[in-house]
């Protein structure tokens, strides 16, 4: 999976680059406007994270030059700028998703796998992890040929987990994740518990290892040998 | 006390004093001159009729003794004394059948070594009318004139003060977040004219000084996610390192949370800047009801977590027409706040009609101090995670679209209302 970066600021695109790059993924990165229309012009994609304000130019005019050479690269805008305008700008102009800084790495891990996941057309939408098999289409998880009733939230908590897999996730990431913005007016992080703990007695009842660790501190932990 | 009416007051009570002092003023003096006038009328008369009686004694015939003319009446006194007075009278008068005012003159005179009273009346029915009607249009002009000037007064401090009326209605509805510069109405006078200036001077650098203050929030907020978005990576990063004791998972823990803290900080700045800005302009029929019950459903998770009870009493139908995200904000951030700051085991209602809804919750905490309540940065409780915005905001908001923000404290539960008209 070929993945490009196109942000000015290096400290953030390594970061990212070196948190993508342990996901299998082959990380290029472009720190301006110029480098980053001769990659895309050369070079196909499996998904372009892309900074709207660059020092040459705009990331939406990158987006639109896609567009105009029929490219199918997936886009996640990543922006600094909260601004509904860009993120409808961004969508309308084709862009996959949109992800305000600052973002939680694993966040846009989650996101880029979502992106590549639906721009596959070989229609192997399910992620399989040893016996579990998580079906991104009909959103339901098998294990052990067993149907796992799974809540709409410990459905999202286990494929961002499994996205993340041996990594460990900070409960801040994780409540965002299951709040989206409305995590930001609550402190309290609780309530992530209560859904680990169910999540993990459902997998355990189905028969699976127990693959979900509790990282001390920090958060939580997908570990798992495939 | 309007300015009009304070010098306009003293005017009036001036006026008031001499009308008072001055009709009866004019009335006695009338009656005096018209007295005066009768008693020399009547002191004439006496001494004419006095003559002609001492010279023609046939003037003093029996018969005529009782009546001489009309107001002149002899009568014989038993024995003489000096005797000379002159006073007011009423007296029945058989011609109009009435009893009318009278001037009398008594006098005893000595006729052919005689004594004889002489009294000699004139009546003074007309000058009283006369008296009555001086008094009467006097009075009537003095109102007149004081009544005019009053008027005239009036008009012209009306006039004189007309730019200040217009500067102070303007200054009223000053806001320094306006980017329009204030637009006072000219004056010729040199006093508002100046006084305009100084004013205009004062907004506009008001306005100056708001605008750069709002930039530079602005402009820090936006320079601040980048830094934000690597440390935030980085964070993330170093949980991935290992091995990692015990004692460095805390640490990252800790840094995580401050990272994270910083950025809801950070973004809930930049909201109030583009509540300020105005940048929320698109609007839409927003259901109260249906958007209640969504962030309910958002909020689940966390108010079983303290076992809060939410009731919910909502008409069907109300819609605002506003900014959908904006009204979202206002609502999550008094449902939150309802849940946050409640006790455990407590409960939480939402009360709403077609004007207004009421957000309410239980709590250990006394009554909120409201004058600082929906300030910047005004903490009212002990939770160091709370950031002190979620109040402003939502105050913000409804501030925006003119909704107003009551709270009150009653039965030991926090209560705040918001009226929609």
């Amino acid at each position: 999976m070929k993945i490009l970066i196109v942000e000015d600021e290096k400290e953030l695109s390594r970061s990212i680059a070196v948190y993508l790059k342990n996901e299998s993924y082959t990380c290029e990165v472009a720190h301006d406007f110029t480098t980053a229309i001769e990659k895309t012009d050369v070079f196909d994609y499996d998904c372009i994270l892309l900074d709207i304000s660059l020092p040459d130019g705009n990331g939406l005019a990158v987006l639109r030059s896609l567009k105009e050479n029929k490219k199918t690269d997936g886009v996640i805008i990543i922006s600094a700028k909260h601004s509904v305008d860009d993120r409808i700008a961004g969508l309308n102009l084709g862009a996959d998703d949109y992800l305000a800084k600052p973002f939680h790495l694993s966040e846009l891990s989650a996101r880029i796998s979502a992106v590549i996941r639906r721009r596959r057309f070989d229609g192997n939408k399910t992620i399989v992890l040893n016996e579990l098999a998580i079906d991104t289409v009909a959103r339901t998880v098998v294990a052990h040929n067993v149907c796992l009733d799974l809540t709409r939230k410990e459905y999202d908590l286990l494929l961002y987990l499994a996205t993340n897999k041996n990594r460990v996730i900070s409960k801040n990431a994780i409540a965002e994740h299951l709040s989206g913005e409305e995590a930001e007016v609550f402190d309290n992080f609780d309530f992530i518990y209560a859904h680990i703990k169910n999540l993990k007695k459902k997998l355990s009842s189905a028969g699976c290892d127990d693959y979900i660790k509790s990282v001390y501190g920090m958060g939580y932990k997908f570990e798992i040998q495939v | 006390m309007k300015l009009l009416d304070k010098s306009l007051r003293l005017y009036l009570l001036y006026s008031v004093i001499v009308l008072i002092i001055a009709i009866p003023m004019l009335y006695f003096a009338v009656q005096r001159a018209v007295k005066e006038d009768a008693d020399e009328s009547l002191a004439f008369r006496k001494n004419e009729l006095e003559a002609r009686l001492k010279t023609d004694e046939s003037f003093l015939s029996e018969s005529d003794l009782r009546v001489l003319a009309t107001g002149i009446a002899i009568a014989p006194l038993p024995s003489f004394f000096p005797h000379d007075s002159i006073y007011d009278s009423r007296q029945y008068d058989s011609a109009s059948q009435e009893i009318l005012p009278y001037r009398v003159m008594e006098s005893n005179v000595v006729i052919n070594a005689k004594p004889y009273r002489l009294t000699l009346k004139d009546s003074l029915v007309d000058t009283e009318d006369l008296i009555g009607s001086i008094v009467k249009t006097a009075a009537l002009i003095l109102l007149c004139i004081v009544a005019g000037l009053y008027l005239i007064n009036r008009y012209i401090s009306k006039q004189t003060w007309k730019p200040f009326y217009g500067t102070l209605e303007k200054l009223n509805s000053f806001r320094v977040d306006d980017s329009e510069p204030i637009q006072l109405p000219p004056s010729n006078v040199s006093e508002f004219a100046d006084l305009n200036k100084a004013i205009e001077n004062l907004t506009s650098t008001n306005q100056r000084v708001y605008q750069s203050q709002k930039e530079f929030t602005e402009n820090a907020s936006h320079e601040m996610q980048t830094p934000l978005a690597v440390l935030q990576g980085k964070i993330d990063l170093l949980m991935q390192t290992s091995p990692l004791t015990e004692e460095q998972s805390e640490l990252i823990g800790g840094l995580a949370n401050a990272g994270r803290r910083m950025s809801r900080l950070n973004k809930s700045l930049l909201l109030l800047t583009k509540i300020e800005n105005n940048q929320f302009a698109e609007t839409e029929n927003i259901p109260v009801k249906e958007t209640i019950d969504k962030l309910m459903e958002q909020y689940r998770c966390q108010a079983e977590q303290k076992n809060i009870a939410i009731q919910t009493s909502l008409v069907n139908g109300v819609a605002l027409h506003a900014n959908k995200s904006l009204v979202e904000i206002m609502f999550a951030n008094f449902l939150s706040n309802a849940i946050k700051h409640n006790c455990p085991n407590g409960t939480a209602h939402i009360n709403g009609n077609m004007d207004k809804i009421s957000f309410s919750n239980t709590s250990h905490s006394a009554q909120l101090n409201t004058d600082r309540m929906f300030q910047r940065f005004q903490k009212q409780t002990n939770d160091t995670g709370s950031i002190g915005l979620g109040l402003q905001i939502a105050k913000k908001i409804a501030d925006h679209y003119h909704y107003r923000v009551d709270y009150f404290f009653q039965d030991s539960r926090h209560v705040f209302t918001i009226a929609f008209k």
